[in-house]
């Protein structure tokens, strides 16, 4: 018995493949949004000047670690370089022959602006931790799996 | 005692008890963030609770802790193949492995879940290699 119509099935799969991709391309950039968003909110304080900080005997240091901030990882603007140095972006979804799909959005603090931003987030031997980057992404977690659930789910793309 | 702090009581003595481990950093495991302790003995590794992802307890007591494993080496004498060393040995010992000892008691596993850049602090002569696991556990 002859096969007839697989040109028009395959043709189908092929644009309701394209269309998801380009979706999940579209959702990820507004994760990126969502996660980097976060971050320059938790590397934006300014309640607290250098001299305030001094006055309260270095709240970060070993000589009288305490928590300022609720989270604690928030870190205080002072030259606006940890600012600057904020970046991020995504990475074009891709579907794998076994069918995977991996889609990636980025945020990180470029070394380059900002080269003591790696003393921040991880801490030196006179300094606590302050885990940002983690801590802000698991700040948003839920938002992001609801945000991507909503709209890639019961997608809906126009075939032939 | 806390579940981090059973978490915490927990890593500690299987890091202590490893053979590899303790022929470079002997028993100086720190219970809190280096930065705590006056005058740390190194080399060392210190073990500290991130901060806003502490024990996060359901219907069963299970916690949830994200805790940063910081192994401090002096530079003079240890390199780069050292603390590389610890990290592969960290991962052998930790990744997926059970936490669980009656004795604490603790009951749990964890897993890495992030490694920090091979970080030099020239001012006091120190490697540092930051890497963060997650542990579940009751």
């Amino acid at each position: 018995m002859p096969i007839i119509g697989q040109d028009v099935v395959a043709a189908n799969i092929i644009k309701y493949t394209r269309g998801f991709i380009a979706q999940t391309n579209l959702v990820m950039r507004n994760v990126e949004a969502i996660v980097s968003t976060k971050i320059k909110d938790n590397i934006s304080l300014t309640d607290h000047s250098l001299q305030q900080l001094a006055q309260l005997n270095h709240p970060y240091s070993l000589r009288n670690t305490q928590q300022l901030h609720d989270p604690n990882y928030q870190v205080h603007t002072q030259s606006g370089k940890l600012l600057d140095s904020e970046q991020s972006g995504t990475v074009d979804a891709e579907v794998s022959e076994s069918g995977t799909l991996k889609a990636t959005a980025w945020v990180k603090l470029d070394p380059a602006i900002a080269p003591y931003a790696v003393f921040i987030v991880y801490g030196t031997s006179k300094m606590i931790p302050r885990s940002v980057l983690m801590g802000s992404r698991d700040e948003v977690t839920d938002e992001i799996k609801e945000y991507i659930t909503t709209n890639l789910k019961n997608l809906r793309i126009s075939l032939s | 005692m806390t579940v981090e702090e059973k978490i915490i009581a927990g890593i500690r003595k299987i890091l202590i008890a490893d053979a590899t481990l303790s022929s470079i950093i002997g028993t100086n495991v720190y219970a809190s963030h280096i930065s705590s302790i006056t005058k740390p003995v190194y080399p060392a590794i210190s073990l500290y609770v991130i901060s806003g992802s502490g024990a996060d307890y359901n219907a069963l007591g299970m916690a949830t802790v994200n805790l940063q494993i910081d192994t401090w080496l002096p530079t003079q004498q240890y390199d780069m193949s050292t603390i590389m060393q610890v990290q592969d040995r960290l991962r052998n010992i930790l990744h997926r492995q059970s936490i669980t000892d009656a004795t604490i008691p603790v009951s749990g596993s964890g897993w890495e879940r992030n490694i920090g850049p091979v970080i030099v602090e020239e001012d006091v002569e120190l490697l540092h290699l930051p890497v963060v696991y997650t542990f579940m556990a009751f």
